[in-house]
């Protein structure tokens, strides 16, 4: 994923003008067509924003460093599901058991990937497909139900009217790892790390370390919004995360602006993404519109967007042919 | 005197290839861990009630056909070096969905279009990726979803049957010799394959594309047209393992096969096919397959959950990935 060509390039302003777009169409298209929006409706974007909005964050650090996981569905319905099982007294236990068998397979990708030298699509393949084992067996292939309401009340109770203690830490977390990446050497070099590996390697980025503990650092991210829906369902299903989600995060993120290629994007953008398509979504609900409504457009909209990322969409197609700078889908890792 | 634009003086001639043992036993990473799985499958077969009987064989054979036909188009996908694809359980059930809508005009018609169908979708797909150079990852998890959308939107949600007195596709799901007759199918079709990759053109420069895409472009080789063709060849075994399903279940629905992109992809490593491409071979896909299915017979016999299945699945693909990727790509 580490192309030296680049598609259509997405300007700066893309994922916001987007934004603006879809909030348009959220602000107009119920209305015209009979339906009523009100501040509930923008509460359901926030609840939307809470469930998916950490995943896509760590989706987009990892392709920012030129990488990619997998995984990282499958451990956001496994971190429903432990938490769950776990934190029946105390739901900070079931968060924090969550956050550490996450920790535990990203540090294994990671190291897969960096020191094995591993293409990151082909190992978290593998460990997707591993998670989704290990989810089952720990689940029995059976939905369990979290009997601490409470838990689940008070994360999701409406605060300042659009807002929830779900939404809030989301939000947050957003602000911590954007700050982050924004403003520290950290952030800096994980750019360098995406752009260009080897030149960042010379110049002194610790390229291992860092890939690695950004490979923790996306499955933390993606466990702890999925515990934290465990508590707000009052259940956990074998069935969260995986594909839905997936496409979901791969969506917001790529329309957030951060490159396929590594190197480029913003934690603003990729919140941008996030709520694009979670606006999206209440659209759809509130003019009651058929349930593959949103997977029709989410699916169309993301193979146009890989399309229009592709490197050589914009050559003649006798250029296409003869040009040798194809980049290799294979050079991920190297 | 000489001119640059004379041929350089051939180079003089390079050693005898290796040998195949020379080459296996270079890649060392391959020979533990095949011996690994071998030592594991045979313990596990010897200490196993029940697994050495004929009726035991015959159930391992039944499960081979619909992930071998998923592995031979994830094989395809693959050789080209296009990674794989995400959407093949979404292709698979689409193209149930069309063998049993279309069984009502005959069963080859059925046929036909349910192979055009999965071909057609991978296509399309193949043309974004080997044209554009589009990311296989994305564009297929792109269009699986909206393959799935679009099924859903047509059929309202609801599972495809055939009606009851159309009969005329039932020797698919029948069996000779004890065995389905979905894994003669495939055995045809996997011998057509590797026809096709050993000794055609098309064959020569899929591998070629795969070893090392810069070259194939500076060697001029018809880059888009094979990996559409492979592509469209994949969609096509997608399809078929698709049609396999429905011939047995008689019903469709989307969600079908679910975990045919997942199985197909692992039976492909477990192989020894290369995930980077350039390296692999039909063969190698039918071995994995039965690895696969053995693994999976034996982990039931067991009394092992569908849980322990995928997490040694995952596993094996981990391992497989690290002891097919070559040295040059390390670092």
């Amino acid at each position: 994923m580490i192309d030296r060509l680049r598609g259509v390039q997405l300007t700066a302003a893309f994922p916001y003008v987007l934004l603006v777009v879809f909030a348009l169409c959220f602000a107009v298209v119920p209305p015209v067509m009979g339906y009523e929006v009100s501040s509930i409706n923008l509460f359901n974007v926030g609840q939307s924003f809470a469930t998916y909005a950490p995943l896509a964050l760590g989706l987009a650090l990892l392709m920012i460093a030129g990488e990619f996981d997998l995984s990282l569905a499958a451990l956001y319905g496994l971190g429903a599901m432990l938490a769950v099982k776990t934190g029946a007294d105390s739901p900070l236990t079931g968060v924090l058991v969550a956050v550490a068998v996450a920790a535990a397979v990203g540090l294994v990708n990671g190291l897969l990937v960096t020191i094995g030298g591993l293409n990151s699509v082909s190992v978290t393949l593998g460990s997707y497909i591993a998670v989704s084992g290990l989810l089952l067996i720990i689940s029995d292939n059976a939905s369990v139900p979290y009997l601490n309401y409470e838990v689940g009340l008070n994360l999701d109770s409406v605060l300042m009217t659009v807002l929830s203690r779900r939404s809030l830490i989301a939000i947050a977390l957003f602000v911590v790892v954007g700050a982050v990446l924004r403003f520290t050497r950290w952030g800096r070099d994980l750019r360098a790390i995406g752009g260009d590996r080897r030149a960042s390697r010379v110049a002194g980025v610790r390229v291992r370390r860092m890939l690695i503990a950004t490979f923790v650092v996306a499955a933390v991210l993606a466990a702890v919004p999925g515990a934290l829906l465990g508590y707000s369902l009052s259940s956990a299903s074998p069935a969260y995360g995986g594909f839905p989600s997936l496409v979901f995060a791969i969506t917001a993120v790529l329309i957030g602006g951060v490159a396929l290629s590594g190197g480029q994007g913003t934690a603003l953008g990729a919140a941008a993404g996030v709520l694009s398509l979670a606006l999206l979504r209440e659209t759809l609900a509130v003019v009651a519109a058929p349930s593959y409504a949103s997977d029709l457009i989410s699916g169309a909209l993301l193979t146009a967007i890989a399309i229009l990322a592709a490197p050589h969409l914009l050559r003649g197609a006798r250029a296409r042919r003869w040009v040798n700078t194809r980049p290799q889908v294979s050079e991920a890792a190297a | 005197m000489s001119s640059v634009l004379e041929r350089p003086p051939a180079a003089p001639p390079a050693d005898a290839p290796p040998s195949r043992v020379q080459r296996v036993v270079a890649n060392k990473r391959m020979l533990v861990v095949t011996t690994v799985l071998a030592v594991l499958l045979v313990y596990g077969m010897v200490t196993t009630d029940g697994f050495a009987t004929v009726d035991n064989g015959r159930a391992i054979l039944a499960a081979i056909a619909i992930t071998g036909f998923g592995a031979l188009g994830a094989t395809l996908v693959m050789l080209g070096g296009n990674l794989f694809s995400m959407s093949a359980s979404v292709t698979a059930a689409g193209a149930a969905m069309v063998f049993l809508a279309a069984l009502q005009y005959g069963v080859v018609v059925a046929l036909v279009a349910a192979l055009l169908a999965g071909a057609g979708a991978y296509a399309l797909q193949g043309f974004a990726i080997g044209a554009w150079g589009a990311n296989p990852i994305v564009v297929t998890i792109g269009a699986g979803s909206l393959q799935a959308a679009v099924a859903i939107m047509i059929t309202d949600g609801s599972s495809v049957r055939v009606a009851p007195e159309v009969t005329s596709y039932k020797f698919l799901a029948d069996t000779v010799l004890g065995i389905p007759v979905g894994v003669y199918l495939l055995l045809v079709v996997a011998a057509l394959l590797h026809l096709l990759l050993t000794r055609t053109v098309w064959g020569r420069n899929l591998y070629f594309l795969g070893k090392s895409p810069p070259a194939a472009y500076a060697a001029g080789l018809p880059v888009v047209l094979t990996t559409v063709i492979a592509f469209a060849i994949a969609g096509a075994c997608t399809g078929f393992a698709g049609v396999v399903q429905a011939a047995s279940t008689q019903s469709a629905t989307i969600n079908d096969l679910g975990t045919l992109t997942f199985d197909a992809v692992a039976a492909a490593v477990v192989g020894g096919n290369a995930i980077a491409g350039g390296r692999g071979s039909i063969p190698r896909t039918l071995l994995g397959v039965l690895v696969i299915a053995t693994l999976g017979d034996l982990l039931l016999l067991r009394d092992y959950s569908a849980g322990v299945r995928l997490l040694a699945t995952g596993l094996l693909v981990i391992v497989f990935v690290f002891a097919t990727s070559s040295k040059e790509q390390a670092r």
